[in-house]
């Protein structure tokens, strides 16, 4: 943690050692997410040809394809947090940061704070769902076509928005020492 | 405190929070968590919604379009496509001043006819016309600014998925929609243009950074002239993969999403043909598309959630009650119309603004004696216009997210896209007065 930041245009993402085995994980999560989306690259490919060309359709890609947005955020959020990757808008806070570090730094920690709070409580309203999906062998689909079960798809929530608050939990420590160094976070 | 009066501040509190440097989707779902358990007194209400925001918000087919174009994108960027493209362009607009910008608005008007989704083609154009760009000495937030004002169209020249949700919304054909979006999109981009060679010709020192500019002009000077075989192979890949993805939709063979895992499918087999790709860079096209994907669509997560607290709140039915008590004719409505979307975008993301004030406005306008599909391009220029203007300009904030560098920062992008707004103001001026562009076609 005590390193210095040589590389300043990658402020948040490359610093630290501490909190890397976090980072790390968020990269694992992140990468299924990714490997996920070429999954359904691939899915959507042989749906059309086996549609026009050998008459055998994929049934269910579209519902499939809907959820799958939904897992593809929540397993890729904790990693976008983690590398300053969510989207905002600097020009305040930079200049605050230039002329009261400290408060920017305050401002900073209630934010990470504000982060970490509300996507715990996304983990916690999440868990009881996904205990009834798995309880109740909820599925979506076409009763006798087609039935994908409901609960990876809660389950990964859950653990996508705990990972998420993590994520800005871990934030702090650097927050809390790293010198703002006028220029404000990367976005 | 009424109702009301806490949700108007609660939109107050959100343009502070977002000014101030909040994470934008973090803001949006604080003022929605806020706003919902204060009215309702009820946290585990607040909390349920937030569930069902982050469950369903985004549960859908269309958004998969997103990741999808993402990652044909950058597969086509990676292959050099893209470069191609713009030299090609470079090549046949050397002359003009500004060429490079009126290029980046040609190719997102073609690329307008793949996609429906504005922030895709931000996210796009990002990755292929920003560094283009920049390496031929134009400033970097005129680029910036020219791919997010350009990016607009994808949402007005069809298909469309703003088209889609209003005509759903208000019962209007949507098959009508695309075709009257047509012409009205051809229009901007010909606005688009005419603009780049006006600010080109008169306030050079917007478009290019002089200094460099200079110091490259000899340089191009001995660029070699491209001969037509070379145009051809250059640009034949691109062409393939918009009539693969264009094609494909209007004959109805694709819907959208397919046309982008076929997009992206296509763009793979260019990458692989020209032996772009190896292990760790489609590793990192991979990543890079996750990245960026996440970050558009947990904004839509946010925004939805957002919007439920708004419609608890009855914002949107204090607005409606506004106007009807207005007494003003059709114009005066239309133009306290589009002043509020316009507001409207600033703070809220396209398909909120058109599920809060279609169901509202549609009826009005008809009353009124306007034409639900005239008026549905209306709505949506009006809403694009939002995309970028701060503090919430989603097309910006895309562009700012995909480009991540921290030498652009966020308001010299919003700096860049302003005459597009301009313009769009304009030509939206021009539709509204001339109904027939809009609706000849139909």
């Amino acid at each position: 943690m005590s390193q210095p930041v040589d590389d300043s245009e990658f402020e948040i993402s490359a610093s630290g050692t501490r909190d890397q085995g976090f980072q790390r994980l968020a990269n694992i999560f992140a990468a299924i997410g990714t490997l996920w989306i070429f999954f359904l690259m691939l899915l959507i490919v042989a749906d059309v040809i086996g549609r026009n060309f050998l008459d055998r359709p994929i049934t269910g890609v579209a519902e499939f394809a809907g959820r799958s947005v939904v897992a593809i955020v929540f397993l890729q959020l904790a990693a976008a947090i983690g590398s300053g990757r969510m989207t905002r808008s600097d020009f305040l806070i930079s200049r605050v940061a230039r002329r009261q570090p400290s408060l920017a730094k305050a401002l900073e920690v209630l934010f990470a704070l504000t982060g970490a709070f509300l996507f715990a409580a996304l983990a916690v309203i999440s868990w009881p769902e996904l205990v009834t999906a798995w309880r109740g062998s909820e599925y979506f689909g076409v009763q006798g076509v087609y039935m994908i079960p409901l609960w990876p798809f809660r389950g990964l929530l859950v653990i996508g928005s705990a990972l998420a608050s993590v994520a800005y939990l871990v934030l702090l420590p650097k927050l809390l020492k790293a010198e703002l160094d006028g220029k404000g976070a990367s976005s | 405190m009424s109702e009301l009066e806490l949700g108007l501040l609660l939109i107050i509190a959100l343009v502070v929070f977002v000014l101030m440097g909040v994470h934008i989707a973090i803001a949006l779902i604080s003022i929605g968590f806020a706003g919902i358990w204060l009215m309702r007194e009820d946290i585990g209400m607040a909390m349920r919604m937030m569930y069902l925001s982050a469950f369903n918000g985004v549960a859908d087919y269309l958004f998969a379009t997103i990741p999808l174009f993402v990652l044909m994108g950058l597969l086509v960027s990676i292959s050099n496509v893209g470069k191609d493209t713009f030299e090609v362009a470079e090549a046949l607009l050397r002359r003009l001043r500004g060429g490079l910008g009126i290029a980046t608005v040609a190719a997102n008007t073609v690329f307008a006819a793949v996609t429906g989704v504005s922030i895709a083609s931000a996210a796009v154009f990002t990755k292929i016309a920003v560094p283009e760009m920049a390496r031929h000495g134009y400033r970097k937030s005129f680029a910036a600014g020219t791919v997010a004002g350009s990016s607009i169209l994808g949402m007005m020249i069809p298909p469309s998925l703003l088209l889609i949700i209003y005509g759903v919304l208000a019962e209007q054909s949507i098959g009508k929609l695309f075709i009257a979006g047509l012409i009205p999109g051809l229009l901007l981009a010909g606005a688009f243009v005419l603009m780049i060679i006006l600010m080109a010709k008169f306030t050079p020192g917007l478009v290019y950074d002089l200094k460099r500019e200079r110091e490259l002009a000899h340089v191009r000077n001995v660029t070699r002239a491209m001969g037509t075989a070379e145009m051809v192979s250059k640009i034949a890949p691109i062409l393939l993969l918009v009539a693969l993805v264009l094609g494909g939709l209007y004959t109805g063979f694709f819907t959208p999403t397919e046309a982008g895992g076929m997009g992206a499918f296509g763009a793979l087999l260019i990458a692989l043909a020209r032996r772009k790709l190896n292990g760790s860079k489609m590793w990192r096209v991979l990543h890079e598309t996750g990245s960026v994907s996440v970050g558009i669509l947990i904004l839509l997560v946010a925004a939805g959630f957002y919007s439920r607290m708004l419609a608890v709140a009855g914002v949107p039915f204090a607005i409606s009650e506004l106007v009807q008590n207005s007494g003003l004719g059709p114009y005066g409505f239309l133009l306290l119309y589009v002043l509020i979307v316009v507001l409207l975008g600033m703070i809220l993301d396209s398909s909120s603004i058109l599920l809060i004030i279609t169901p509202v406005a549609a009826p009005i306008a008809a009353e009124l004696g306007f034409n639900l599909i005239h008026f549905g391009i209306i709505t949506v220029i009006a809403v694009e216009i939002g995309l970028l203007t701060p503090p919430f300009g989603i097309s910006i904030f895309t562009v700012k997210a995909t480009l991540n560098d921290p030498k652009v920062s966020v308001e010299s992008i919003f700096g860049g896209a302003l005459p597009y707004v301009a313009t769009m103001l304009l030509v939206l001026f021009v539709i509204a007065l001339f109904p027939q562009i809009a609706l000849v076609l139909i």
